[in-house]
């Protein structure tokens, strides 16, 4: 599109436009602000175009990539600037035709009739800042034996929660609030990193290796946790109360937690309290026995599946899916999915999928062979279980019997297990006075 | 013989209290960045400008910059930057 503007015999209103200086020389403006306030490309065609060009400078109009063509000069010029050149060109009988619009004022002329479009873009910026006000995702590290969602739980009852407002958190503050509500929080760091809330705590773990080591210290016993009959017994501290080959009875005291103490004529002076330690290994038997039916009714899969959706929002459900069930026996897998935003912060909407399975039952019948191998398999379950709990097996005695219905498994099953069983120390008779103060010389004993 | 008798004076002055130059005679200023750049300070007006060559009016002088392809970059009342392959510059009384 040309733009002319001819030069008309009329009266030269002279300079009396375009005297202030509102242009400064401006040899670093930048190109982002020429973009933002538009400018055009334009051709000058004149008789005597230094005197247009003196003149534009004189009147304090910013004119720059001038370059020259033949016969004809171009330059870029901003669009206010453009605007007041009409006089200069009448004055110097001259004409500009624009070759090229540039700018943030034209792209928006042009997609005027999109304003939703640009309204959706300052919407989305407007959504975007407004979210980066709040929390949204609480992070605590460093915590052993605190769990994350104790502190969590702790933090929301003190108005500290997934969703609060950022200006409204004073971490110093919080991290007073752990330290003294906590007493194992020997240090703690709460610092706002954009829209997550990172907390740093360090436990004190000295006081709680030392609160364990009391407590392994108080007087207890070892007492027989079933009945059995002792196959070793090695005591590390305490008096063992029975020996090797003899059967104990469940709740039988195996070692004592006290030591007699005798003066030189052998008499009794006091009993010393401790700490009973000792490995004893005892016999014991199993009965196992189980039982099942040869017939026996099967599930078989038909692999016909169908999934369900549906929706809890606060307490209320929402089916998504359309649809009445039609299979008559099926298994049905519901899989819970809570929405959650970052990490640990759980949303109030959670998704659930049930997947219902069709099968049909069928009779089956084992074979005597079958039968057996599977219950031969069932004990070897069992028994794997038992050595898993670090049993040692001496003896397996299970007999399988097939009859006409029934598959039936009996039999003991000996093994060597560990039988004490730790038991606080009944407390003492008040003769014992001084235990404390005589406590060192007593273990040399 | 007035005439030069004050500019001696003016002169002296200037010389004596170091005042800078370029604002008390009104001189061109040429800063000449290798061969491809010229900012040019304290002109009046272009008197012609093609490709090959562009003349200034100064106060005192004319300044003639010969070379390929020059363009202004920009210039405003008293400052105008060039760029171009320079070949010479002369200064016409």
């Amino acid at each position: 599109m040309k733009l002319y503007m001819t030069h008309k015999e009329r009266q030269l209103t002279e300079q009396s436009e375009g005297c202030f200086l509102n242009e400064s020389p401006r040899s670093s403006r930048s190109g982002k602000l020429k973009f933002l306030q538009g400018y055009v490309t334009v051709r000058l065609l004149s008789y005597a175009p230094e005197r247009f060009l003196n003149l534009c400078s004189r009147q304090g109009i910013f004119i720059w990539n001038l370059t020259y063509h033949k016969e004809c000069y171009e330059f870029c010029i901003s669009i206010r600037s453009f605007r007041r050149l009409k006089p200069i060109l009448r004055k110097t009988r001259s004409r500009v035709i624009i070759k090229k619009r540039t700018g943030l004022p034209f792209l928006m002329h042009r997609y005027r009739k999109r304003k939703v479009f640009f309204g959706g873009i300052a919407l989305c910026a407007a959504a975007l800042y407004v979210m980066s006000l709040f929390v949204w995702n609480i992070e605590v590290s460093g915590n052993l034996h605190r769990t994350d969602s104790a502190i969590i739980k702790f933090l929301e009852e003190n108005d500290v929660y997934h969703g609060v407002r950022k200006s409204k958190l004073d971490c110093a503050a919080l991290e007073e609030l752990l330290r003294s509500q906590y007493d194992d929080i020997i240090w703690a760091s709460v610092k706002i990193q954009g829209t997550r809330l990172v907390i740093d705590l360090q436990e004190n773990l000295i006081s709680n290796s030392v609160a364990e080591t009391v407590k392994e210290d108080s007087p207890s016993d070892l007492i027989a946790g079933k009945n059995a009959e002792i196959y070793s017994i090695f005591t590390r501290q305490g008096t063992p109360l029975v020996e090797k080959g003899s059967s104990v009875k469940l709740g039988d005291v195996l070692v004592e937690g006290r030591i007699p103490i005798y003066n030189d004529s052998a008499e009794l002076v006091r009993n010393k309290q401790c700490y009973a330690d000792a490995d004893i290994l005892g016999i014991t038997t199993y009965t196992y026995q189980d039982s099942f039916p040869l017939t026996v009714k099967d599930k078989v899969f038909t692999g016909k599946e169908k999934s369900t959706y549906s929706l809890r929002l606060f307490q209320k459900m929402l089916r998504l899916s359309v649809g009445k069930q039609d299979f008559s026996m099926s298994d049905r897998v519901t899989t819970e999915r809570p929405l959650k935003l970052g990490e640990n912060f759980y949303l109030p909407l959670v998704l659930y999928k049930e997947v219902s399975k069709e099968y049909v039952t069928r009779q089956k019948t084992y074979t005597p062979t079958e039968a057996e191998a599977l219950a031969r398999n069932k004990i070897d379950v069992f028994c794997k279980k038992l050595v898993e709990k670090g049993v040692q097996i001496i003896e397996n005695n299970v007999m399988i019997v097939t009859d006409g219905k029934n598959c039936t498994a009996r039999g003991d099953i000996i093994v060597i297990e560990p039988v004490g069983v730790r038991r606080a120390a009944i407390p003492d008779e008040p003769h014992e006075e001084g235990l404390e103060t005589n406590e060192s010389d007593g273990n040399n004993d | 013989m007035g005439k030069q008798k004050l500019k001696r004076v003016k002169s002296n002055i200037v010389e004596s209290l170091e005042l800078p130059k370029d604002i008390m005679y009104g001189a061109v200023i040429l800063t000449v960045t290798g061969r491809t750049e010229a900012l040019i300070e304290n002109y009046k007006g272009i008197i012609e400008y093609t490709c090959e060559k562009i003349r200034l009016q100064t106060k005192n002088c004319q300044v003639e910059i010969r070379g390929k392809r020059l363009l202004i970059q920009y210039y405003t009342n008293d400052e105008m930057k060039l760029t171009g392959l320079i070949h010479e510059i002369i200064y016409d009384p």
